[in-house]
């Protein structure tokens, strides 16, 4: 089975830390294809254009084997919209959105400039869901009905709590895929029955995850062979721009 | 030895999550879990009593290899009663509160009187916890500043947003434990660096849906940087302690 995760961080963060080399270690000890690579907290809350610079990095160092995203924090406004342009134009793939780290919930329209950007240049958009009360699944239906073009992955599918909601959530609308980082086998298979599995991508949230017993884990699942493919691999790699 | 303290007793109410090819104790077999401490679903929904009656009689059908924590709904005028009763006559060692589940805080006045009576039966209560906006761990930990005799155990260790809340009510109060079952694995890392060792026990969450979860819950476990003394007591040996297990 192929796989790409949906979702790791790289450098130093308050909880966790891990160098790009290091990932790429990870990658090859789990049979893991490619992952995209997100900075840390630090550069996810102000330090937008060093973080930006640090995963650019990272994936000339390891081009077939990360994918970076690009952050921004919509409050610097106007200097938003142009770190995005320019993040996209040198070969982020990818915007990640992080509103407890930032500062807003998630549906406010201080995000909308940053969006229209993502639209612009066909980037998916990742965020958490499931922290209350800055951004929950269905904040991000909202966002993903107001911005029907542009495609959302609904980070860690509500978890903790609000994995109940997360289903009904990405149902509400089509744009939204279902990163499945820490839920267990079973509600895996019943995100890929409800949503079908061209709605759901696996992801680790490694390193605050272990990369190891996350891809275990996804391989316990229960899925025929079209499914594991496409939740493994496919469906993201469908969603980046080329 | 391996005691799970988080497994679920699936009733009718509220049913498994699909998928679920084998009983509690089969899955502990699997997954070389020694013992569980099960809760009630039901109970939480319904009058606790006829729940609290069932699960005894689930545990005693599995000699030696559970223990049965009770709930009670805890506004009644009659819930420390039912706690005594469920504890000096159906065997149970503790009590399990969903405050989300089961619509209060648990810094709300009636737990008082439930804390006093879990006190002097020198039993523990465990709280699912993790998430607004009753099963915070600092609203739990406030609890148990008001009976510094009661045990409390946060069920989730704060899972993925509120651990921090569960590390700093840990690390203050001695007789808060922490349940490792929920936290991403860099997190129970930070647990284990700041709260004693000797007040951490583990639970994998299983009973309903595929039993994978303990598995993966033990194994979070055993990749953290820990001594083998402190891994084993944390995957069984404070448990058999807490619970007074032969």
């Amino acid at each position: 089975m192929r796989i790409v995760d949906a979702h790791c961080t790289i450098g130093d963060g308050r909880v966790a830390s891990l160098s790009a080399d290091e990932l790429v270690r990870q990658l090859d000890a789990n049979g893991v294809e490619a992952a995209v690579i997100g900075p840390p907290d630090r550069c996810l809350a102000v330090a937008n254009r060093d973080g930006n610079e640090f995963v650019l990095d990272a994936c000339r160092r390891h081009p077939d084997r990360l994918i970076g995203f690009a952050t921004v924090n919509p409050w610097y406004g106007d200097d938003a919209v142009a770190e995005l342009q320019r993040a996209a134009a040198a070969g982020l793939r990818g915007l990640i959105l992080h509103p407890p780290l930032q500062g807003y919930i998630l549906l406010d329209t201080l995000v909308d400039p940053v969006l229209a950007v993502a639209e612009e240049h066909g980037l998916p958009v990742w965020a958490p869901t499931g922290k209350p009360f800055q951004s929950l699944p269905l904040q991000l239906t909202e966002l993903a009905r107001r911005f029907p073009n542009v495609n959302f992955m609904m980070g860690h599918m509500g978890h903790s709590d609000f994995w109940i909601e997360a289903v009904p959530a990405a149902a509400a609308a089509p744009n939204i895929y279902a990163e499945v980082s820490y839920k267990q086998p079973s509600v895996i298979v019943d995100a890929v029955m409800q949503l079908g599995p061209g709605r759901v991508v696996f992801g680790s949230d490694a390193p605050f995850n272990d990369l190891r017993l996350e891809v275990e884990k996804f391989r316990e699942a229960e899925l025929d062979d079209r499914a594991r493919e496409l939740v493994g691999a496919e469906t993201l790699l469908s969603l980046l721009p080329s | 030895m391996i005691v799970d303290c988080h497994t679920h007793f699936v009733g009718e109410l509220y049913g498994d999550l699909g998928g679920n090819v084998r009983s509690l104790v089969e899955s502990m077999d699997v997954h070389g879990i020694d013992h569980a401490v099960v809760f009630t679903l039901d109970g939480f929904f319904e009058e606790s009593r006829p729940h609290n009656d069932k699960l005894a009689e689930f545990v005693e059908s599995h000699p030696g290899r559970l223990t049965g924590f009770a709930t009670v709904d805890p506004r009644r005028a009659d819930a420390a009663a039912e706690v005594r009763r469920a504890v000096t006559e159906l065997g149970m060692k503790g009590v399990k509160f969903h405050p989300w589940l089961q619509g209060f805080s648990p810094v709300e006045a009636f737990m008082n009187p439930i804390a006093e009576t879990c006190a002097e039966l020198g039993v523990p209560i465990i709280f699912h916890d993790g998430t607004p906006p009753y099963t915070t761990p600092l609203q739990i930990a406030l609890l148990a500043e008001r009976h510094p005799e009661l045990t409390v155990i946060l069920g989730h260790s704060g899972l993925l947003d509120l651990w921090p809340e569960a590390l700093v009510a840990a690390s203050r109060n001695d007789n808060v434990w922490l349940c490792l079952c929920g936290p991403p694995t860099a997190a129970l890392q930070k647990l284990v660096d700041a709260v004693p060792h000797e007040r951490i026990v583990f639970g994998s969450d299983i009973g309903f849906g595929r039993d994978y979860q303990a598995r993966h819950r033990i194994e979070q476990v055993r990749v953290l940087d820990l001594t083998d003394k402190s891994c084993e007591a944390i995957l069984g040996g404070n448990a058999a302690r807490l619970l007074s297990l032969a």
